[in-house]
């Protein structure tokens, strides 16, 4: 599997799974937390895990990649 | 005092406008992307500063009193499932751009097919859908003045802001909106967290915030919860916009300034951050439903937000709101005059020389202005309607940057016919829907009509691939400049550390 592939799946897949999962799981449901409405409460836990998972996946995936080739492209116009 | 602290987030907005002139030049590279040399901070907000307009402060909120769940769910993750598809987009993009030299994404599709009328054909359904989104940032301006119950004409605060848009782009096209956007997501945080927490206080709590609501007319089955065909627009709303989201002419300009492709995918890790605004706008809407003293319908729910800021925070502070709220609608116009001008003077008129095409942008841009400004005036609710459109549209053209990544073996024509047949079918079914006679059957299958249109746009292209595929196939991006398929490892080396 590509780093490519996996930094799409870290970090696309699993938030779409995590938000539209919950929003199927979540859609009758009249639990609050915290008096939020249940399906508001996991759009809000989703923000920072979406930016955790692209993080992670910047991390592992991509950085070491991508600033090689700011460093080509510096060079290039050097 | 309102109109003290509203002057005063104006003219510090002006101050950032000028500021942004100091580092410009007259190339139009740094006229309409910046000279492709925006770090990842300018680049979060300018991003930032394009995608939440004056629908996000005021609309958000207004739909959220009116219909809850219903309206906000969508609202919600279709731009927090955005963010990481535009991680993986904007790079890509951005390549286009620099390969090309392109600074609109026909500039990069028509080079990269080698295709005028592709060129023409994203271009053209661009322009027309565009022309909707400026005017509703106009109109919400309306909204903002009329709410405030302070002595300015709408009309007049309509014709300030439209100047005010044309004084910013004539300082320094794109840079303007990237500075003037600092003290306008300043406001537009501040104001939303401001008015969320003081409507929590005001209600003893957020349980007790969310029980009085139940009381006081939020219906769970809006309010609350998802049910039939509301669950089906949602769902499939949200992935439709949020692959649109990155090929909006606006933010494209947002991904063309940018350094270098690390520089997006480092600022794209904090946009899902900058939506924690949201938990406060959602409270503030909640809490509306209690508070305000009379039920707002209609487009009136759009006052929802300020008349709350009037009952709970102290004038000054509502200026600040309000003034947040201009600055939203005048960055988001900046944007889309900005992607206009370079539309029609690359795209749609040929051969103009580059060094005449700044005045030419400038042209177009008075006229859209001017545009914008007679139809809020004169014609209020008919691009109004026509506003939903806009995505629907603009999203059509997905289909052609997917081709130009992948290299999928299929002729430029096949590309623009299927954009052709997405628009015309958007704008069919549009009309249907909002018609006089919507069969029933229609009105309750609550798919996002643009998701349909985009299902056979991509089905006429891949009918195209098979019984009439291209000879001579251009390569695609991902092979132009391939991507090492070998596990690194993440730290980087010793050399790039130096450099750095």
């Amino acid at each position: 599997m590509s780093n490519e592939l996996k930094s799409v799946l870290l970090s696309i897949g699993v938030p779409s799974v995590g938000v539209l999962g919950g929003i199927l799981m979540f859609a009758d449901s009249t639990a609050q937390v915290a008096g939020f409405p249940v399906l508001f409460a996991w759009l809000f836990l989703w923000m920072p895990l979406t930016a955790l998972c692209i993080h992670v996946a910047w991390k592992c995936y991509d950085e070491a990649e991508y600033v090689e080739r700011e460093l080509q492209d510096a060079e290039e116009l050097a | 005092m309102i109109l003290l602290t509203f002057s005063l987030v104006l003219g510090l907005a002006l101050a950032a406008g000028i500021m942004s002139r100091r580092a410009s030049s007259a190339d139009i590279d740094d006229y309409l992307v910046g000279g492709r040399s925006f770090g990842p901070i300018l680049i979060f907000v300018l991003g930032a500063g394009e995608a939440y307009s004056i629908g996000t402060l005021l609309g958000f909120p207004g739909g959220v009193y009116a219909f809850g769940a219903n309206y906000g769910v969508w609202f919600i993750a279709y731009i927090l499932l955005a963010y990481p598809i535009g991680y993986w987009l904007a790079p890509y993009l951005w390549q286009a751009g620099k390969r090309y030299g392109a600074m609109t994404l026909p500039d990069a599709a028509g080079s990269h097919f080698r295709s005028r009328p592709l060129e023409l054909t994203i271009a053209i359904s661009s322009v027309i859908f565009l022309i909707p989104w400026g005017q509703l940032q106009l109109t919400g301006l309306q909204v903002a003045m009329s709410a405030l119950g302070i002595r300015i004409d709408p009309t007049a605060a309509v014709l300030a802001g439209a100047g005010l848009t044309m004084v910013f782009l004539l300082l320094s096209g794109v840079r303007a909106p990237a500075f003037v956007s600092f003290v306008k997501d300043g406001a537009l945080l501040l104001g939303a967290i401001l008015v969320g927490l003081a409507a929590v206080a005001k209600s003893d709590g957020t349980t007790a915030l969310f029980d009085k609501a139940a009381d006081a007319g939020a219906v769970p089955s809006t309010h609350y919860t998802l049910t039939g065909s509301s669950l089906t627009f949602t769902m499939t709303t949200v992935v439709f916009q949020a692959m649109g989201f990155f090929v909006f002419p606006f933010i494209a300009q947002a991904i063309f300034a940018a350094k270098s492709e690390g520089t997006l995918k480092r600022a794209a890790r904090f946009n899902p951050l900058y939506m924690l605004m949201y938990p406060f706008l959602v409270a503030a809407a909640f809490a509306a439903v209690v508070l305000l003293p009379h039920r707002l319908e209609g487009p009136a729910s759009n006052q929802a937000l300020l008349q709350l800021s009037r009952q709970v925070l102290p004038d000054w502070l509502t200026g600040l709101v309000a003034g947040g709220a201009a600055l939203c609608a005048i960055v988001v116009l900046c944007g889309s005059a900005l992607g206009i001008g370079s539309l029609v003077s690359r795209n749609i008129i040929r051969g103009i020389p580059a060094e005449k095409q700044r005045s030419w942008v400038r042209v177009v841009i008075f006229a859209y202005l001017i545009v914008s400004l007679v139809l809020t005036l004169e014609l209020p609710s008919l691009l109004l309607t026509l506003v939903n459109t806009s995505y629907y549209g603009v999203t059509q053209a997905l289909i052609v940057f997917l081709a130009m990544i992948f290299g999928w073996k299929v002729r430029p024509a096949a590309l623009a016919l299927g954009v052709i047949v997405g628009d015309v079918l958007v704008l069919a079914m549009f009309m249907v829907q909002e018609g006089a006679d919507t069969p029933p059957w229609w009105a309750e299958h609550g798919l996002n009509i643009g998701f349909l249109a985009l299902l056979v746009n991509a089905t006429v292209v891949i009918v195209s691939r098979i019984v009439w595929p291209a000879e001579n196939p251009v390569p695609g991006l991902r092979a132009l400049r391939p991507r090492s398929h070998s596990t690194r490892s993440p730290r980087p080396t010793a050399k790039v550390v130096e450099a750095r």
